[in-house]
This record gives structure tokens, sequence and C-alpha cells, in this order.
């Protein structure tokens, strides 16, 4: 009996291996800066809330062994960052090299300290342009350079 | 048909189970960076005329105080902000018996800016400002003078600079 179990457990786990090398590599950054000009209407009115950046302005690939499935997670290590500002993902493409299917992630997502699934697919692939948005810019949030990093997690299915 | 020993399924259940997490997750980053410059900007239109006239046998000549001119700032300080008034002596006409006040909606209530001719210096017309915005603040000044200080010919015009400064 214990050894029937254990076979099972075997067997379940086995998949994984052959999934093998899963690997993510990520292009781009983007940067804002803000200052008196964008008061929405000059002085005596607040800042422009919401700011986005260009549709590719980060790009990702994916490698994956044969035809495996894979999930793209996303969130944020901060370095100085502020509670007001919001970031989000958009995936802007469906990749521009690579045989896979593609889905999930082309509605703009909050990202967090914590890791939440992107957008998933299958086979290597790359050219995945990703727009990133960010909101809750107000003169409540203090003058300072934040920075944060946005890190992309492939994780095979 | 044969079977594996339970050492065997043992030993394959724990190398998957091993293998498992340092093959399925790689991750890579894009920095970003947002800059959030210091703000603080404040503007503060002109006035309208203040006409002074004297009744008969009073010095004094007086008219009705001028709320035209609007307030509005924007500051993004950790520290509150106050704001001062002031006219410059060089912007003060000279040798005129001429007393200005000036005050700001909301703020710290009425103010001299120049008494008898002579200027008063800064003076906080408006105190502990938070982090945000002041919005078309109403300045209201008056002015007032003496006939036997102010000496002319005919209805003659002065003009006062004020100066606003935001402080710490």
């Amino acid at each position: 009996m214990l050894g029937g179990m254990l076979a099972i457990a075997a067997f379940r786990a086995a998949p994984a291996l052959a999934a093998g090398t899963a690997d993510v590599s990520v292009s781009g950054s983007w940067s804002q800066t803000i200052g008196a000009t964008a008061l929405v209407s000059g002085p005596g009115s607040d800042l422009t809330a919401s700011y986005v950046g260009g549709p590719s302005d980060i790009v990702l690939a994916v490698t994956i062994n044969g035809n495996h499935s894979w999930n793209v997670n996303v969130r944020r290590v901060d370095s100085l960052w502020n509670q007001n500002l919001n970031l989000y993902v958009q995936r802007t493409s469906d990749g521009t090299a690579g045989s896979g299917q593609v889905s999930g992630g082309t509605a703009y997502q909050l990202v967090t300290a914590s890791d939440q699934l992107f957008f998933s697919g299958t086979k290597s692939q790359s050219g995945f342009a990703v727009q990133v948005k960010l909101d809750g810019v107000s003169l409540q949030v203090p003058p300072a350079d934040y920075s944060t990093t946005l890190t992309f997690t492939v994780v095979a299915l | 048909m044969r079977t594996a020993p339970a050492a065997v399924w043992t030993f394959l259940a724990l190398a998957a189970a091993l293998a498992r997490p340092a093959a399925a997750a790689t991750s890579g980053g894009a920095p970003i960076s947002v800059t959030i410059q210091s703000i603080d900007v404040l503007s503060v239109t002109d006035s309208g005329p203040l006409n002074l006239q004297a009744s008969a046998g009073s010095n004094v000549l007086s008219g009705p105080a001028d709320s035209s001119a609007r307030l509005n700032l924007s500051h993004n300080s950790a520290t509150a902000l106050r704001i001062t008034a002031e006219v410059l002596p060089a912007d003060d006409p000279p040798s005129q018996d001429i007393t200005l006040t000036v005050s700001v909606a909301g703020g710290s209530g009425q103010k001299t800016l120049v008494l008898s001719g002579g200027a008063q210096g800064p003076q906080e017309v408006y105190s502990s400002i938070p982090a945000g915005v002041l919005t078309d603040k109403a300045v209201t000044y008056t002015a007032s003078c003496t006939a036997s200080g102010t000496k002319v010919s005919a209805a003659t015009s002065f003009d006062f600079v004020v100066t606003f400064t935001t402080l710490n």
C-alpha cells in the first residue's frame, strides 16, 4: 500500500522535470519626472494624477523546453516608494516571435509587493510588450526620487 | 508483472520534489523611477483701484475696500508653509501719509503693510498651510490717507507693489 502511494506521487511530480528550464528575460525601463508643469491648471490646482508609459517600454521573452505551458507573474520590489502611488501594467502585444499561445494581461492590473498572475502562454515566445501606468500622484506625495523594480517571474506548469 | 521496490519509488518522488522548485521559476526586472520635484508655486493677481475721498470738514480720506485680487498656491512641502506680504521700501511712494492694509480670505486677518507712508515689513497673511492648494482666495486691500499729509494739486494715483512670499 505504501509503495502504491509513493508511485502515484512520483507519477504526478515527474512532468515538472520535463518542463525544465523556463526562463524570462526582461529589457527596458520606465521613468517619469513630475514638477510644477504637471499642475492641472497652474497655481491653486493639484498635480495630474495619472501617467502612462510607452506601449513597449518593457519587453519580455519567455524560454521553455518543448511545448510546455507557463505563467508570468509580476510584483513590485521597492527601493523607495510612496503608498499613494499605484503602479499598473498591461500587455500590449502577443509577442513577435514563437509559435505558442498567449492569454491574459491585456488590461491594466495593479502591481503589488506580492506575486500576481500577469499572463500565460505555451512554448518559447519573445517580444511581449508591456506598458506601465502610474496613478495616485498628488501634492500629498512628498518630493523625492521614488524607485521600484517590476519583477517578472516565469513559472513552468 | 514487475513492480519496483518501495525504496525506488521513494527515491523518484523525492528527486522530483527536489527538482521542481529549482527548475520552475526564474525572474527578471525592469527598473521604474518616479521623480516628484519640489513644488511651491504662488500667484496673486492685481487689485483694482482704491479711490479715496474726504467728507467736508474731515482730514481723513477713505474709500471702499477692493477684493478683486485672487491668491492661488500649490505646494508639496513636507512642512506647512506660511505666506507673508510686504511693500518694499523701493515700492512705497515717498512722503505721502497713506496707510495700506491687506487680508486674505481664510488667512490671518487684516495686516498693515504701510502705515502713514512707512512700509511695515513682512506681515504674515496666511499661516500653517499643509501640502495641497489654496484656490481663488480673495485678497482684500484697504487704503486711507490724510489731506494734510498727502498734498496733491489734482487727482493723483499712487502705485504700491505688494510682494507675497511663501516661507517654511
